[in-house]
């Protein structure tokens, strides 16, 4: 068995079943599965957020036919700022509600158990420990936002796992015989509730006592240094080779390490940065979802826009022809056509900037961010838009779409060499054929 | 004839189903091909009678296969070149033999 054998063997043995291992684990599984259902929100939330926030700055005057458009929108948006962020408010602004509300929903549902139940529970427990109403029956908005996102997620968890222990436990409230079963099973709902949310108003208490913050607070805390680290140029970039290793070897990598543990962190950094935007603050994250959809896997997985460009005037007859069927496709970021076509599944020619492209796309995206000549995402925006689009709408930076342009070109340059090499290859076999 | 393709965002399998309907033959008799993503799988299959995965989630096949096969319905993943090429209708006679193979099988 030569080396490059081994390693398809290797790949084949030990990363398929660590994909398949996370992609299929119930807890990830669920929060995956419930964030999805906040994909509206987010980009309703981005939406409502854009009308608010004109993009031109305080400075600019009325000297053209559009920019008059713009300036009047902007005196606009100014002078109707709270009216206009309403909307944002109730969607986005208390996402960490439909959090709680939508991971519980999709646990229970893995657990054949009564989703909606589950979601009340779950909802009301949130409430408690986040957002405690005051005497005038006031509930504060400040922890059920992006930043208790994570709180949601694990209350979303427990509950639903609490409710289950008590179901195996036959902890019930017991009705004589003779009673009628829809009364019996109306009560069966009861017990989880209270349990549920009595444990964690006790929790809350204790922690509020010991540590004077809330629950959500003190989880945000705990969790800052993770959310930092992951939130920097190294990991984004280990990342983003990780997820082309198991493109490598054919499976979607993205689904296994973007969707399946970068997602929660990507969610609640861009809720974040709507929120910051929102008070006119700093934004205070660079990884979000249109981070990684339009600068990272910049036309699809391992940044393959531009070696699709190289191929429609390629010598090779399979790669012209592969190229027009990508072409379009790849202008909205779905690129199985290239990756399977090329193919760059187990190429060991294309291996090198297959893998490593995306990763030299992340460091220079990241550091144009962190040093400030770009802004950060703020706008959910769907991935499969068009990247200069997509990094236009999800910033409202004009400098954004150039950056684009910037990696584009630059992904070209990095795949040539590999491009020719295997091109010559290619024109090698159709030769002789 | 019911073919049902799953990919991660039922995306790239969509385009497959374009250049299927098109590889069409009358003698297939009437075929139906909808593409979806990974988490409707569940939900839907029991509403078709063929099942093909893109290559790319083959790490789901072992788990959809126990569904389907509890169905009675065969799966099987596409072909990674017929997929990149976007093949549709070699794809379509790998769905229609995957068919004809399990009903001989099963009858």
């Amino acid at each position: 068995m030569n080396i490059s054998q081994k390693f398809m063997k290797f790949c084949e043995e030990r990363l398929i079943p660590i994909g398949g291992a996370i992609a299929n684990q119930r807890h990830l599984k669920s929060i995956r599965d419930g964030m999805i259902y906040t994909i509206p929100v987010t980009i309703f939330g981005g939406l409502v957020l854009i009308v608010a926030n004109p993009p031109i700055s305080n400075d600019v005057q009325a000297t053209n036919f559009f920019l008059s458009l713009m300036v009047k929108w902007r005196d606009w948006a100014t002078a109707n700022k709270l009216a206009i962020q309403l909307p944002f408010r109730m969607t986005m602004g208390i996402m960490a509600l439909f959090v709680a509300i939508n991971v519980a929903y999709s646990l229970a549902k893995s657990y054949k158990m009564d989703c909606l139940s589950s979601s009340i529970v779950s909802a009301a427990t949130f409430l408690i420990i986040a957002a405690p109403m005051n005497k005038d029956g006031l509930i504060p908005g400040n922890y059920i936002d992006a930043k208790g996102i994570f709180t949601a997620m694990i209350v979303g968890l427990l509950t639903v796992e609490i409710t289950r222990f008590l179901k195996e436990k036959n902890i019930t409230i017991r009705m004589p015989e003779g009673v009628p079963p829809a009364v019996t099973s109306s009560f069966d709902a009861l017990i989880p509730l209270a349990v549920n949310v009595m444990l964690f108003y006790l929790l809350s208490l204790l922690v509020q006592k010991y540590s004077g913050m809330i629950i959500p607070q003190a989880i945000m805390k705990v969790l800052g240094p993770a959310i930092n680290v992951i939130d920097s140029g190294p990991f984004i970039a280990f990342a983003a080779i990780l997820s082309q290793l198991f493109w490598f070897v054919g499976i979607h990598g993205a689904a296994i390490v973007r969707a399946g543990i970068l997602a929660p962190f990507m969610d609640s950094n861009i809720a974040a940065n709507a929120e910051a935007m929102l008070h006119g603050q700093p934004l205070p994250h660079i990884l979000t979802f249109p981070f990684w959809a339009f600068y990272i896997v910049l036309g699809g997985s391992g940044a393959t826009l531009g070696l699709t460009l190289l191929y429609l005037r390629s010598r090779s007859n399979q790669l012209r022809t592969l190229g027009r069927i990508a072409l379009l496709p790849g202008i909205f970021n779905i690129n199985e056509p290239i990756i399977f076509g090329t193919p760059m599944v187990l190429n060991p020619i294309m291996l090198i900037p297959f893998v490593f492209v995306q990763a030299i796309n992340t460091l220079i995206a990241f550091y144009a961010t962190k040093l400030g000549f770009i802004r950060a995402a703020f706008v959910n925006v769907p991935w499969t838009t068009p990247a200069p689009i997509g990094a236009f709408l999800s910033t409202l930076d004009w400098k954004a779409p150039m950056l684009v342009f910037i990696l584009l070109a630059l992904d070209m340059v990095l795949y040539y060499p590999f491009f020719k090499i295997y091109e010559k290859h290619l024109l090698e076999q159709e030769g002789s054929e | 004839m019911k073919i049902l393709l799953v990919c991660a965002a039922g995306m790239s399998t969509s385009l497959v189903v374009e250049k299927m309907k098109k590889a069409v033959k009358p003698e297939d008799g009437e075929v139906e091909i909808v593409a979806v993503p990974i988490e409707k799988f569940e939900e839907v299959v029991k509403d078709y009678d063929v099942v093909l995965l893109g290559p790319q989630i083959r790490y789901k096949k072992k788990e959809f296969e126990k569904i389907a096969s509890s169905l009675n319905i065969p799966l099987d993943v596409i072909n990674p070149t017929d997929y990149g090429m976007v093949r549709g209708d070699k794809i379509l006679s790998q769905a229609i033999n995957l068919y004809k193979n399990k009903k001989g099988g099963s009858v």
